[in-house]
């Protein structure tokens, strides 16, 4: 007989019962789950730099942290809690209108977020923690809190004057003075609650630091020990809370497992000056607080999945991995072209009843491709809100005054073209606020307001979105642009070059990185990368500039990169598809009215002049053109303009293929399509399309926006890329 | 999470120590659900645990509730934990597990 361990395991936290139960999964729920919040926080904390009397700001930034101390300490990061409960604090104060806002204190938050953030990221092994630095916030965030830190003279200038500020004084006085009530809380957690890593008692506990709890476990569905989940909560509470805190504040307590459970917060109609009957009756009595809730009205919330912000349109929404809907939209597109090969069997069998359900599947793949790719669609307003803090830091590191202003938020585009429009956005911002906007002494000399704007917007232009930045700023340098791509070797100093060629340079790999340029023209760091990258999502670059005045970068960018609504049409043998959105109209186009042109590439619709680009002769096709020919108007950046075919063969859903390496220089061509018979078919891009055709002819000195048909087509070696696919695909 | 069963001891001891949390569940779980499958009269020190959470209070409490309906006689060996008593407070559980008189 002695002493024998009936298990191993000492010490090491570890959840054993169900396959879900895995600490490091909850860590990476949270690490997500608290980069959103960041990312909220953040928008937030800068908006109250501008607006530091809105009361409902500092309850987003006090909820956003309290949740990120809740969750942080629920899942181990119990650093970070003890980090962040300095600042909630500091942020409690202020919603208590017992500090004010201050610059100071903003700065502070943002250099503590980037530490939070350092931590929670810390563990996954991408940034780094400084523990000195966290030392100096927390201990200046102590001293903001105690009001020993000294208030910054716009803040403390500007509350006597306002008449928020007053009224938020009288808020804070008020709640200093709010008379405790007594609550009725009932809390029963659902089975999930603790196997995602929440404790009761740590609720109960907060709830406790609040007033006066008085709480009573329920645990008559408790099993016997052999039936029970270990990990499952079977006990309920009722409780009494005394405070005068809010109803908001008592659920911020929740915040964190609302989703998890039936939360019941009952205000009752008496001060705690009457609460300790009341109290004692509510516990003796279970039928009290249904009692109560009739009368009173009630706060109840239950299973709503409420997150930390205020965004209660989220309530409703399901969190997925990304790769998921990669994975459907990649199936949804390999059943758009098998639906291609049933409408092509059923149209050769000619039979009715599989012309029917060929119809119903063509329907129903149709709607079913809406709607994945919806699944994708994402605002573009957290890309957008990110860069406050840019510009914020930006401006005070380069003693400039801008403002960002933001427009379109809104605007939805599909998340890889959101992921990878980052870096373009933050590269032109950078350059607008380093180079392009001048200094306020600058800018008040030459009778501009010392504030400088940068405005970002959004906006969809049939199947593309434009997504602009402009800035207020002293514009690009064209001359000085011109003599550095002279001196480069790109020009030769006679040419005749547009403002559009002459901006072209600046996106030129190499002539970007040149400092001397970039002060000359405003415009230049890392805008080869820029380009680079919207190149790669099928988008264009437009620059446009004033001198003085400013400058507009617009990035064209498809709404989405998988499947699009397509024109098919043939030339010769090959088969080309133009994306429907950017398709106006369709119309004949005789040999009599080619000649009657008299060479000239333009055709009259409806009395308007409209140019057009022969695709036999861009992509020189040796086979003979027919004797009508359809004229397929589409809208550019440059006016409407006709791309000629020989037909028109109907329109598809098409699902992009990437062309591949080989072809990627080929930008008038934005991928490929397996069409139902096998066959491949390359997308055009219209808007490249007649661009390039513009641009030769500019080059060649004649500057009509399209090509005549006299050989002025593209580079041999584009038009050999092109040609090639083309041909092998109508072979087949 | 430790749990020993010491037999020199009549009747013989459960002696559990550390953390009773969530973590800890399953093997307290499956060390409780041992010694009750015996049927053998235990004795349950619980001075070594240094805390609590409701899953421990659960556990704790069925372990004690399961082993009265069954009529094997589990009784505390020791003081009863700051801890265990703090928790079950602070939960307001409505007895603290093995709160009894000490064996």
């Amino acid at each position: 007989m002695g002493t024998s361990p009936i298990r191993g395991g000492c010490g090491v936290k570890e959840i054993v019962t169900g396959k879900g139960n895995n600490p490091e999964a909850f860590r990476a729920a949270f690490r997500e789950e608290a980069r959103e919040i960041l990312v909220d926080l953040e928008a937030s904390l800068l908006e109250l730099n501008e607006r530091p009397e809105d009361a409902q700001l500092v309850g987003r930034v006090f909820r956003a942290l309290h949740t990120i101390k809740g969750s942080g300490a629920m899942f181990g990061f119990d650093d970070l809690a003890a980090f962040t409960h300095n600042l909630e604090n500091a942020f409690d104060e202020v919603r208590k209108g017992r500090l004010a806002v201050t610059v100071e204190l903003v700065d502070l938050a943002l250099s503590a977020l980037d530490q939070i953030r350092a931590m929670v990221e810390t563990q996954a092994g991408d940034a780094a923690v400084d523990p000195d630095l966290c030392a100096k916030i927390l201990e200046r965030v102590r001293r903001v809190t105690r009001g020993e830190e000294p208030q910054d003279e716009r803040a403390t200038a500007a509350t006597p004057a306002s008449q928020e500020s007053e009224d938020r004084a009288e808020r804070g006085n008020n709640m200093l003075e709010t008379p405790e009530r007594l609550w009725r809380i009932a809390f029963a957690p659902g089975p999930e609650l603790m196997r995602n890593g929440a404790d009761p008692l740590l609720l109960l506990r907060e709830l406790r630091q609040m007033g006066g709890l008085e709480a009573r476990a329920h645990t008559e569905d408790l099993p016997p020990l052999d039936e029970m989940d270990p990990v499952r909560c079977y006990a309920r509470w009722e409780m009494t809370l005394t405070t005068a805190e809010s109803a908001d504040a008592i659920r911020d307590v929740f915040i964190f497992v609302e989703d998890a459970c039936d939360l019941t917060i009952d205000p009752a109609e008496d001060t705690a000056a009457e609460a300790a009957p009341a109290r004692a009756s509510a516990l003796d009595s279970p039928a009290a607080p249904a009692a109560m809730s009739a009368n009173a009205p009630q706060e109840k919330r239950s299973g709503a999945g409420r997150r930390a912000t205020d965004k209660p349109e989220t309530a409703a929404s399901l969190r997925v991995p990304a790769a998921r809907l990669d994975a459907l939209v990649d199936l949804v597109g390999e059943l758009v072209t098998v639906q291609a090969r049933l409408s092509e069997v059923a149209a050769r069998l000619a039979d009715a009843d599989v012309a029917a359900v060929s119809e119903e599947i063509e329907r129903l793949t149709s709607a079913l491709r809406e709607n994945s790719m919806t699944l994708r669609m994402l605002p573009i307003r957290p890309t957008f809100e990110k860069f406050r803090r840019l510009v914020h830091d930006l401006a005070r590191d380069l003693g400039k005054d801008v403002e960002l202003t933001v427009e379109g938020a809104e605007t939805e585009l599909d998340k890889t073209v959101l992921d990878a429009l980052g870096d373009p956005l933050m590269h032109l911002i950078r350059n607008s606020m380093d180079h392009g906007i001048e200094s306020p002494e600058a800018r008040a000399a030459a009778g501009k307001p010392r504030t400088a704007r940068i405005h970002l917007s959004a906006r969809h232009s049939g199947a593309s979105v434009l997504i602009g930045v402009s800035d207020d700023g002293g514009g690009i340098d064209t001359d000085a642009v011109r003599c550095r791509a002279v001196e480069r070797g790109l020009v030769t100093p006679e040419a005749v070059l547009t403002e559009q060629q002459i901006y072209s340079f600046l996106l030129q790999p190499g002539f970007s990185t040149a400092r001397e340029v970039t002060d000359l023209s405003g415009r230049g760091v890392g805008m080869d990368v820029v380009r680079q990258r919207v190149e790669s999502l099928r988008g264009t670059i437009d620059v446009a500039s004033r001198r003085g005045e400013g400058t507009t970068v617009t990035l064209r960018l498809p709404l989405t990169l998988a499947i699009i609504d397509g024109l098919l049409v043939a030339v010769g043998d090959a088969l080309f598809v133009l994306p429907l959105a950017s398709t106006l109209e369709c119309i004949e186009l005789t040999r009599e009215e080619v000649q009657r042109a008299n060479g000239r590439q333009v055709a009259n619709v409806r009395g308007e002049i409209v140019p057009y680009i022969r695709l036999r002769q861009y992509f020189a096709m040796g086979t003979p053109a027919p004797e009508r020919e359809q004229i397929m108007v589409v809208e550019s950046d440059e006016g409407r303009c006709g791309l000629v075919v020989d037909r028109v063969l109907g329109d598809c859903q098409t699902v992009i293929r990437n062309l591949g390496r080989l072809y990627r220089h080929v930008q008038v061509v934005s991928g490929a399509t397996i069409l139902g018979n096998g066959a491949v078919a390359l997308i055009l891009d219209p808007q490249r399309l007649v661009q390039e055709a513009a641009r030769a002819k500019a080059a060649a000195g004649r500057p009509r926006p399209c090509p005549s048909g006299s050989g002025s087509s593209p580079p041999q070696a584009k038009t050999t890329e092109i040609v090639s696919p083309g041909a092998e695909a109508s072979s087949r | 999470m430790e749990g020993i069963l010491d037999r020199s001891t009549t009747p013989a001891t459960l002696r559990l120590s550390g953390d009773l949390e969530i973590g800890d569940a399953g093997e307290l779980h499956a060390q409780l659900l041992e010694v009750l499958t015996s049927g053998q009269p235990i004795q349950v020190a619980l001075e070594s645990i240094t805390r609590v959470d409701v899953t421990g209070l659960q556990l704790l409490t069925a372990a004690e509730g399961t082993a009265h309906a069954r009529g094997t006689a589990w009784v505390r060996s020791g003081a009863l934990p700051d801890c265990l008593r703090r928790a079950a407070e602070d939960a307001g559980w409505e007895r603290v597990p093995f709160a009894g008189d000490a064996a």
